[in-house]
């Protein structure tokens, strides 16, 4: 299995669009390009089984290695253990299902495709790259097509939001920048080798001097608390296709990278800083669900609670065991499939009702009943509802967390816990006051969803019902990741 | 007679002008004609440029010249035509052509050898012969204003500059005794005087460069001068600049490297943060790419800090994309000055509905100004920023990271006007020539492809490693 | 009486910086490329004196003179030239006057 396929269909796919005559050879192509991204991820992953269960216990499957500038040893490997690619199942799910919702995109069809596929390019490119350098290229590539669709696209303070979005995200890459470039030099291995430098013991002056860039440079990228601002204006100003790849695809690049170059490489320091990671999470994770709780935007309700939950994959981080960091990558795989598809349907929404205002809705479930459903689905996986998917995960990242016999963490464990209540609060709320009572808009003709949005929900919740219902497999696939991630923690601590 | 093969550049450049004077002489030319005679004679040159590069030494060992040298020239050879066919609307329509292209070649001689110099007074000659023609060249748009007072803030202050630089020169000459780069490295000893002449020096060579706080010409020559000579000045006497920088300041002056990193890390921290804060407030599109211009010199000193192998090659290679973005900018802004004559970042807004085809050309080349992936830039910045890292100043890194967002502001700012903003009178729809299409289809490959194919920065690289190892550093 | 090198540095870092004082306040354009001759010619004396009282068996100093007489003469005729275009436009030569670039 050839993981720079992966690379290659999506950037043909954008180039190809910018060659199509009208929007709907745009459409057909980038449909097809989505789902041969989504069959070869597929391939992937049974390829991924079938070598596992072939004894194959190497970290990372699939390497690849070549030299990209030799004079600064850079190079460009690519690899994937079981983290990667659930992340990557991710990415092509929201990928394929971004494009069925934006079938009808008519404004500059063109330029709009050209940008999400470049977008997944970024995160495809970010997920199976095993070098520092590499990873830090995709994950810049991926902000400035956000900037654009959220500006062009977008509605509402659509500028003001997309400004907001590409300084802060820049500000969080400038500080990885910083990190990666002081773990070059510093580490003394010179190298951007993400195994080579795994196996380098970094001194621990360094680690705690750069672990922190690297660590909140990417926390910028999923949210963590003080620079979580970009995210609700930033999510309810996106078209719904940018929103679901913000909030589904985007923010887990932050969250993997946290993971596999901050507290992989620097697991010294990662132990020394986890309180205060911890902290940080809890804040978020309380104050998304409390700030949640005040919204009468779906997409701004939608987007504070995103807050709420990428909270969940930082605790599961700073927790530093194995239950939890597999919770946390559980929880970016279901909160990614979830919100994407909320975004979806409150696009489905928006589209017919021309408002997004929770109390100028009201008695939907009688005018569209598949777009309701989909979104009680939605609602009830992310109040953990048992069945779906946010109640594995979350419950892994708490299971995770209560391993940890200090008080602190005890209370900030209690604390999470607490916030599924706010969360059915506000969940409960919002999908009442849409679905029942009588029906407010009278005006505007509410037709149900077509083949192309039906086709987009069922992708996402079949994904969120085939983890809720059936966890062990994604499990399996996570845990050896986790394993290697915690031994080097583990090893070194002792 | 073969060492002249060594002399190729400038021969070459010299038969140029020869050739221009004649045409001018001969019967009159229409001005379309010459332009195309004079793209395809800069062509030639652009292309044997390639051919059978030599190093050695000439003149007594006044003069040298090795492939890194030869590359540096090819580049600025490049840019040359690259201007010369992105700006032929301005210069088929102005009535003195054949004097444009007189002026411009001999600056680009003088470059060329002071690139190549090996004494401070061939130094010093190329670089009046470099300096004064620009001035003249400043104030060529014969009937505006503000272009005659562009020439005259740029020829007085390039005069103060070279007087401050010549006692600098005069200075090192009383404590070494000798002129020639080579054995002066050897005589020089960090005491006081020395300390002096090379802030002296660094001096003149800041005012060149516009490092804050020598910058103060800068954005009122470049907002006045014609856009040709504005992406000149910008791309292509600042690369010169920065080449000799790097080679000759490395090389006279390494026993003084701890004095020379003080001064360039002053320098780099003012001249990007400085830079930048003034480039937020431009309305004038070249006024805010003047900014621009200082804020990205600002990051090659970053480069340059390294005192490496890398910072020398990071520095080069980062001219060559500069090359491309600055002169895609510049190209869009000059096409669009001279058919439609507005220039500031207001009359941009809407200009996508009406010229998508150079919005996305101006987008990318600011991307690539400000360091984005995939586009060549984000491997200059990321190149000049690890050659800077490498001494261990983070705090260095760290400014010049925090500038990279400020820098990223007010880029997005023109994008956000180009594709966001609406306007009741966008530009109207600008019809491209044969010329500028192919200028800025050239500028644009080069910002997207240079930089992820590794092969040009392996080049400079190994032809720097190569250079140093001739003449040691 | 003897002079010494001391003296006669001191005589041109004087005049360099008289010239740099009087380019940096004078506004009348003739008059600061009158300032910028003075730098150039502390320059000028100052290699001529460290060629005969240091350097006394090279000729180096005197040739950078002699070059350095020869530029500042083309510099002055196109600076001149340059300053005639602008009185041209502005009637003044005084930088003040010209001052159609401001932020």
């Amino acid at each position: 299995m050839n993981l720079t396929l992966l690379l290659i269909i999506p950037l043909l796919t954008a180039v190809g669009v910018l060659f199509c005559r009208n929007a709907q050879q745009v459409r057909w192509l980038s449909l097809a390009g989505a789902a041969v991204q989504f069959i070869l991820v597929m391939a992937l992953l049974f390829a991924f089984y079938a070598a596992r269960s072939n004894g194959n216990t190497d970290a990372f499957l699939f390497s690849e290695r070549c030299m990209w500038f030799a004079p600064l040893n850079i190079q460009f490997i690519t690899g994937a253990d079981g983290i990667s690619v659930s992340m990557l199942l991710l990415t092509a799910a929201v990928v394929l299902a971004g494009v069925l919702v934006s079938w009808k995109e008519e404004t500059m069809a063109k330029e709009f495709f050209f940008l999400l596929h470049l977008l997944a390019f970024g995160a495809y490119g970010f997920f199976i790259s095993l070098d520092v350098f590499t990873l830090f290229f995709f994950l810049e590539i991926a902000v400035i097509p956000k900037y654009l669709l959220i500006g062009i696209w977008g509605s509402g303070r659509k500028e003001y939001s997309a400004n907001k979005l590409a300084l802060m995200l820049m500000g969080g890459s400038a500080l990885v920048l910083i990190g990666m470039l002081g773990m070059y030099y510093q580490s003394g291995a010179n190298t951007f080798d993400l195994i080579r430098l795994s196996e380098v013991h970094i001194p621990y002056a360094t680690q705690l001097q750069f672990f922190p860039l690297l660590f909140l440079g990417f926390g910028v990228f999923t949210a963590i608390f003080p620079f979580h601002t970009w995210v609700p204006d930033g999510h309810s100003a996106a078209p719904t296709a940018g929103s679901m790849f913000l909030a589904g695809i985007s923010m887990k690049l932050g969250g993997y990278g946290c993971l596999r170059v901050a507290t992989y490489l620097m697991p010294d320091a990662a132990a020394y800083y986890a309180p205060y990671i911890i902290g940080l999470a809890t804040i978020a994770i309380i104050y998304g669900a409390f700030a949640t709780l005040m919204q009468t935007d779906l997409k701004y309700i939608n987007a504070y609670s995103s807050v709420s939950h990428c909270g969940f994959v930082l605790l599961g981080i700073g927790m530093l065991n194995q239950t939890a960091i597999t919770g946390a990558v559980m929880q970016m795989v279901s909160h990614g499939l979830m919100t994407a598809l909320f975004f979806a349907v409150i696009g489905m929404i928006y589209q017919r009702t021309h408002t997004r205002m929770v109390r100028q809705m009201g008695g939907l479930l009688k005018a569209m009943p598949f777009i309701m459903t989909v979104f009680f689905i939605a609602g009830l996986t992310s109040l953990g509802l048992p069945g779906f998917s946010g109640f594995v995960a979350e419950m892994t990242v708490l299971m995770g967390a209560w391993q940890n016999p200090k008080t602190m963490y005890r209370i900030a464990t209690i604390l999470a816990c607490a916030s599924i209540v706010v969360t059915a609060v506000y969940i409960l709320r919002a999908t009442g006051q849409v679905a029942m009572g009588p029906l407010k808009q009278h005006d505007e003709p509410l037709n149900d969803a077509r083949w192309y949005e039906k086709l987009a929900a069922f992708i996402l919740i079949a994904g969120i019902v085939a983890i809720g219902v059936a966890p062990f497999w994604l499990n399996d696939l996570i845990t050896p990741g986790a394993k290697i991630i915690m031994q080097k923690i583990v090893s070194l601590s002792r | 007679m073969t060492d002249l093969i060594l002399l190729k550049h400038e021969l070459l450049l010299t038969a140029l002008l020869l050739i221009f004077i004649l045409m001018k002489l001969g019967k009159d030319i229409s001005n379309s004609s010459f332009l195309k005679m004079s793209n395809a004679l800069l062509l030639i040159n652009f292309i044997i440029g390639f051919f059978g590069n030599q190093h050695g030494q000439m003149f007594a060992s006044m003069f040298q010249t090795n492939e890194l040298m030869a590359l540096q020239k090819n580049m600025l050879n490049g840019g040359l035509l690259l201007i010369s066919l992105s700006s032929s609307r301005w210069l088929n329509n102005h009535i003195h052509l054949p004097e444009f292209f007189m002026l411009i070649v001999a600056t680009l001689l003088g470059m060329f050898f002071m690139i190549s110099s090996n004494n401070l007074l061939v130094f010093y000659l190329a670089l009046e012969l470099a300096t004064i023609p620009l001035a003249a060249l400043c104030s060529f748009d014969l009937d505006k204003r503000q272009s005659s007072e562009a020439g005259m803030k740029m020829i007085m202050s390039s005069a103060f500059a070279s007087g401050i630089l010549l006692m600098g020169i005069s200075l090192v000459y009383g404590v070494t005794g000798t002129l020639a780069f080579t054995e002066m490295s050897s005589l020089i000893a960090s005491d006081h005087l020395t300390v002096f002449a090379l802030i002296l020096l660094f001096a003149g060579f800041a005012f060149k460069l516009s490092v804050v706080p020598f910058h103060l010409w800068t954005a009122d020559v470049y907002e006045g001068s014609p856009v040709a000579v504005t992406s000149y000045l910008s791309v292509i006497s600042k690369g010169a600049m920065v080449f000799v920088f790097t080679s000759v300041l490395y090389q006279v002056f390494k026993p003084m490297q701890e004095v020379m990193y003080q001064l360039i890390y002053i320098g780099a921290v003012l001249s990007m943060t400085i830079g930048n804060l003034f480039a937020m407030r431009q309305q004038n599109i070249k006024r805010f790419l003047a900014f621009s211009s200082i804020a990205q010199v600002g990051f090659i000193l970053t480069g340059i800090s390294g005192f490496s192998h890398t910072g020398a090659a990071s520095a080069t290679f980062f001219i060559l994309v500069y090359v491309f973005s600055n002169m895609a900018a510049f190209a869009v802004a000059g096409i669009v000055s001279s058919a439609i004559g507005r220039e500031t970042i207001d009359d941009y807004k809407g200009f996508y509905r009406t010229n998508p085809f150079l919005s996305w050309v101006l987008a990318i080349a600011l991307f690539s100004l400000a360091g984005i992936p995939p586009t060549a830039g984000f491997f200059g910045k990321f190149f000049l920023l690890s050659a800077g890292a490498a001494k261990g100043n983070y705090v260095l890194i760290t400014i010049a990271a925090l500038n990279m967002i400020i820098s990223l502001y007010y880029y997005l700012r023109i994008v956000r006007a180009m594709f966001m903003d609406k306007n009741e009178t966008p530009i109207g729809s600008v019809n491209l020539s044969f010329n500028e299409r192919a200028a800025i289809i050239i500028c644009i490959a080069g910002i997207l492809i240079s930089g992820i194919w590794n092969g040009p920065f392996h080049t400079i690289h190994h032809s720097v490693t190569e250079a140093f190892s001739i003449t040691p550093f | 009486m003897n002079i010494t090198l001391h003296e006669i540095l001191i005589f041109s870092a004087a005049l360099f910086f008289i010239g740099v004082y009087g380019f940096l306040t004078r506004r009348n354009m003739i008059t600061m490329l009158m300032a910028v001759e003075l730098m150039l010619n502390s320059v000028n004396i100052n290699f001529i004196a460290f060629n005969k009282y240091l350097w006394n068996h090279q000729l180096d100093g005197v040739f950078f003179t002699l070059f350095i007489i020869a530029i500042a003469a083309a510099e002055a005729a196109v600076a001149i030239a340059i300053i005639i275009h602008v009185y041209r436009h502005f009637k003044s030569i005084d930088a003040e006057d010209a001052v159609e670039l401001k932020n």
